[in-house]
């Protein structure tokens, strides 16, 4: 039988708006993490974001490109207090965040994240890459989403970690 | 452990077709995932757009937004109310011989009772020497604005009307997330 390599850590479905979904104690077994969130929010400044191990110091780091079906812009931003993960949101329409993270149980590396966020609403829409990292070599055990400009996630909200091996 | 992440089904073409259908799909996974590798018969085109279609529903109840490079140039586009949902570009017949896209299309929560999300990014190298036949890397965000669950799935070149050609493949892939 084959080794299975792409497996749940966690999920999380909200039945009740909530403004943090927390994964915690997060094994250390995996070879990378993948974070699948499928989200709306209460209102229309919310934006999903995700910190490491609680750590709320500026040591976050975002470079992106982004397209909205108008133009495509580039940004970039250091010293953060958290990764933002969405430009555009929606109270209505669910949209897609998913973050991989590379070799998260090393002690030694700072691990960098690759994230992708889809967001079409009908009316309008943007799609984004975004290379990031948390500027620790700390391991991660603890994955912290939460909620930038107020608001909630609403319910329905699903975060799922998985865990991904290589071998 | 659970096994999490399983091929439903699949499709490799010995043929050219119009467009392949993943029906009966079981409801017993959170997400979907189709992975693909494909090139088509547009004429005089060195790529074409491909598109999925839900639960055989042509009504315009689809959107899309994609970003893209061609590695001479980058842009950005809208489409809305349309009948299909445009997911990307492969290969077509005046691109480079025997060279294939690959592209990879994400649906979570495709039983939830509310509009479906879904993102695909997709890329084609042709090893062209002329930038006009480069092409192409996308990413798609989409959107299906109807509360049935998604139970099957259409691949095609609607924009076209092209064929995919003998060598194209489909894999369908359910994941859990318990």
């Amino acid at each position: 039988m084959a080794t299975a390599t792409y497996e749940p850590i966690a999920t999380t479905t909200l039945t009740t708006a909530a403004a943090t979904i927390t994964f915690s104690s997060i094994p250390g077994t995996y070879t990378d993490l993948r974070l699948v969130l499928v989200y709306k929010v209460s209102t229309v400044s919310s934006t999903p974001a995700l910190q490491i191990n609680s750590d709320t110091l500026g040591r976050y780091t975002k470079i992106n490109t982004n397209g909205n079906g108008v133009a495509v812009s580039a940004a970039s931003s250091i010293g953060q207090t958290s990764i933002s993960l969405a430009n555009q949101v929606d109270t209505t329409i669910p949209q897609i965040i998913t973050v991989d993270i590379f070799n998260y149980a090393s002690t030694t590396v700072k691990k960098p994240w690759l994230i992708t966020t889809s967001e079409d609403r009908n009316t309008a829409g943007s799609v984004n890459f975004a290379a990031a990292t948390y500027n620790q070599t700390t391991d991660y055990t603890t994955l912290n989403l939460s909620i930038l400009y107020g608001g909630n996630y609403s319910i329905d909200t699903t975060a799922t970690l998985y865990g991904i091996l290589k071998a | 452990m659970a096994a999490t992440y399983n091929l439903i089904a699949s499709s490799t073409f010995t043929a050219s077709a119009t467009t392949v259908t993943f029906s009966s799909i079981p409801a017993t996974y959170t997400d979907l995932l189709i992975r693909l590798s494909a090139r088509t018969d547009a004429a005089t085109s060195t790529d074409a757009l491909f598109s999925v279609r839900f639960n055989g529903d042509s009504s315009s109840i689809y959107s899309d937004t994609v970003a893209y490079g061609t590695g001479v140039a980058n842009g950005t586009a809208r489409t809305t109310v349309t009948n299909t949902m445009d997911n990307g570009t492969q290969p077509a017949a005046g691109a480079t011989s025997n060279t294939f896209g690959c592209a990879e299309i994400y649906i979570p929560s495709y039983r939830i009772s509310q509009s479906k999300p879904l993102s695909t990014f997709s890329a084609s190298e042709t090893n062209a020497t002329t930038a006009t036949a480069w092409f192409f890397n996308g990413a798609d965000a989409g959107l299906y604005r109807s509360n049935t669950a998604i139970s099957s799935i259409t691949i095609g070149a609607y924009a076209s009307g092209a064929n995919f050609i003998s060598g194209s493949s489909f894999y369908l892939y359910g994941i859990k997330n318990s």
